[in-house]
């Protein structure tokens, strides 16, 4: 049982620097998600703390204890391969132990150690196969199986469910969500997919090109991202985003995209203000874009959800996903996604009106790409501050 | 059919008929039972050559996989991998012929306090040492002890030759093979708590065992049909003849057809279990 410590991590390949002035506290049973695109590097900042890569720079901890020259095997930890890593002339019994017969694990104890994880995952009628005889998704227990009779203090995995089909990978999300909170042991889980991620993290770390963008928990990092990459990354659909002009008109402030605009709610003015007659890059989830035949309960009603100004925009492209459509919408040279009620009738080349619930918009400087918050966003990420600071670890 | 008479012609009557032969005398021309085996396992040549086939077998064989073992693993790990292993290649390339005459030379000796032609003794009494007839001397080198059987200095003067000829070979095809093991599965045995040693002999060493029991079964028919090299090196001379040789010997030396067919048909039976072994192993990998 035990927390992880980054603190200014930095890892070069030769001039590429792969993860860059990583610092990021984990706190004990956490389930923490490093997300984030191919090449940002993810793998290498868990690498990294496997003790499989040597550190350039910086220090990690693993509870209190410095471990950047601890050899891989005496950090405690165990890992999952995105590849599984399976000992081929192995049978899986002799996967699964071979960690604690290195251990000189007495024999007896190798056994029920063993065949309790093998319970665990429903993988006992397979003991006595060779990982060839297995298919996929075995093959992926298998390989949890062998980290978890180690009984690490920290689980390490790298893309565990990329080689799964789809249908299996949901299953498996929810298998490894359940297993993370019956060993009740810290989990560091790699992925490019931000499904996963808020699926099945405590928290998520999301990384662009070595660096972390921002860390918090899957409804903070949707709710309230801290830059365009982390808000065009979280949510899927991606969130759209507009060059923006704010403008001041005779019915208050404005964003203006010249083939249509809109009004910016009161709560944001104060913050948009330093930007008026300057440009900003403005975020809309296609789930705050709606139908205005469909608009969902609660905003008709609320003055914050502004209806004022409905927006035109043409059909291009529609996609039914049963409960919901996706609407591929043009307006003027702007394209955008709207995720609207599945009642929507709408076909394509068809004109209809939207409305963008502004109460949920998002405002970026589109220079540094960072989140342009209100006063109480800037509170609510003070106060996350504090709660990761109050994380009793070395410092 | 074709085929069947074709494995017929080529393959099934020579042994039958180097079979009847082996049983006649030396011209062919009387029935004479097992004298010629008798020949084989009784007389004191043939019982020679026997003993340095196995000396072959045991030695060459286990050198020039060790060694290339040993040199797919470091090459691996040194940043001028390719030209490491071209080095240790090349002998490979050589005709088997033209390097029995460049380790003629190598091993080449003069009496003491003439001038050392032969690299090796010229190296030896450059230090000091006394120079030794490497293709000729039955003691050990530098000793007055002399070994029983084929372990007799001229004989690991010969086998180094080989295993300086094959351990390139050895060491291509493991190298090969240990490419073939992914990092992951080496890594994920580091994180389980293996060390390098362990990491070899537990994980690196038996993924590798198809490959290694491939070449060794080459290199041990190679052993068994040695021929060439002791042939130009010593000419089977001061007790270093093989079975290949000596039946060269008995065929064109001394025209006993019967005493040579006999060697022949001992080495084929010596070679014919090793090769129904590994077609029975190359089968049973086909099948999983
Ligand atoms: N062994 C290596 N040698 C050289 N460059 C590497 C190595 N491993 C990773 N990189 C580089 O480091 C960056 C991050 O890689 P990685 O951590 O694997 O990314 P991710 O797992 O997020 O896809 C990439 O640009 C990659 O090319
Ligand atoms: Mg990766």
């Amino acid at each position: 049982m035990a927390g992880v410590r980054f603190k200014n991590v930095t890892k070069r390949y030769g001039k590429v620097l792969a993860v860059n002035g990583f610092s990021l506290d984990i706190a004990d049973k956490e389930f923490l998600v490093l997300v984030g695109p191919s090449g940002s590097g993810k793998s290498t900042a868990l690498r990294l703390l496997a003790g499989l890569e040597e550190i350039n720079e910086g220090n990690i901890y693993i509870g209190d204890r410095l471990i950047n020259n601890v050899p891989a095997k005496d950090r405690g930890i165990a890992m999952v391969f995105q590849s599984y890593a399976l000992y081929p002339h192995m049978t899986v019994f002799q996967n699964m132990a071979f960690g604690l017969s290195l251990r000189k694990t007495p024999k007896d104890e190798i056994k029920t150690r063993v065949e309790k994880a093998a319970d665990i995952l429903d993988i006992t009628e397979l003991l006595k196969r060779k990982p060839r005889q297995l298919s996929g998704g075995q093959r992926q227990r298998v390989a949890l199986g062998r980290a978890i009779v180690r009984k690490p203090d920290v689980f390490l995995l790298d893309e565990p469910l990329s080689n799964l089909d789809a249908k299996l990978r949901v299953q498996t999300r929810a298998g490894l969500s359940k297993l993370h909170q019956r060993l009740g042991t810290t989990f560091v889980y790699v992925t490019h997919d931000q499904v996963e991620a808020m699926t099945m993290a405590t928290r998520i770390a999301v990384m662009d090109q070595g660096i972390i963008q921002q860390v918090g928990k899957p409804q903070e990092l949707y709710n309230r991202p801290d830059n365009a990459f982390v808000a065009g990354f979280i949510g899927s659909p991606a969130m759209n985003f507009f060059e923006a002009s704010v403008t001041n008109g005779p019915q208050g402030m404005k964003l203006d995209m010249d083939t249509f605009s809109v009004p910016v709610p009161k709560d944001r003015l104060s913050a948009l203000n330093p930007f008026l007659k300057k440009k900003i890059t403005f975020g809309m989830r296609p789930e705050h874009i709606h139908n205005r035949e469909f608009l969902p309960p609660g905003c008709e009603a609320d003055g914050d959800c502004i209806t004022a100004s409905p927006v035109k925009a043409k059909v291009e492209v529609t996609e039914l996903m049963g409960n919901e459509i996706f609407l591929h919408l043009v307006a003027g040279d702007k394209s955008f996604l709207a995720r609207v009620d599945p009642r929507t009738s709408a076909k394509p080349g068809q004109d209809i009106e939207v409305v963008f619930n502004m109460d949920n918009m998002h405002a970026f400087d589109p220079e540094t790409g960072q989140a342009i918050h209100t006063q109480k966003e800037k509170g609510q990420g003070e106060g996350k501050e504090k709660v990761e600071k109050s994380i009793d670890l070395p410092s | 059919m074709p085929a069947f008479l074709f494995v017929t012609v080529f393959l099934i009557y020579p042994v039958i008929d180097t079979l009847r032969i082996s049983f006649f005398n030396r011209n062919s021309t009387e029935f004479i039972g097992l004298d010629n085996y008798e020949y084989v396992f009784t007389n004191s040549t043939a019982q020679s050559a026997l003993l340095n086939n196995v000396l072959w077998l045991v030695l060459f064989t286990v050198l020039a996989v060790g060694l290339g073992l040993l040199f797919a693993v470091l090459s691996g790990r040194v940043r001028y991998e390719a030209m490491a292993k071209a080095a240790v290649f090349i002998p490979m390339a050589i005709s088997f012929v033209a390097a029995a005459v460049i380790w003629r030379f190598m091993y080449a000796y003069a009496p003491e306090g003439f001038t050392q032609i032969g690299l090796i003794n010229a190296a030896g009494t450059g230090v000091g040492l006394e120079p030794i007839a490497w293709l000729v001397e039955h003691p050990l080198p530098y000793t007055d002890v002399t070994l029983p059987g084929p372990l007799h200095t001229n004989n690991f003067a010969l086998v180094a030759v080989g295993v300086w000829m094959w351990t390139g070979f050895a060491m291509v095809i493991l190298s090969a093979g240990l490419k073939g093991i992914s990092t992951d599965i080496l890594e994920a045995a580091r994180v389980d708590g293996a060390g390098e040693w362990q990491i070899f002999r537990r994980i690196i060493l038996p993924v590798l065992s198809p490959t290694i029991a491939v070449v060794a079964t080459t290199l041990v028919i190679q052993a068994l049909k040695k021929f060439d090299m002791v042939w130009v090196m010593t000419a089977g001379n001061f007790e270093t003849d093989v079975v290949a040789t000596l039946m060269f010997k008995q065929m064109f030396n001394f025209s006993d057809f019967g005493r040579a067919a006999a060697l022949a048909v001992v080495l084929l039976a010596a070679i014919l279990p090793i090769m129904l072994i590994s077609i029975r192993r190359f089968r049973a990998q086909e099948e999983t």
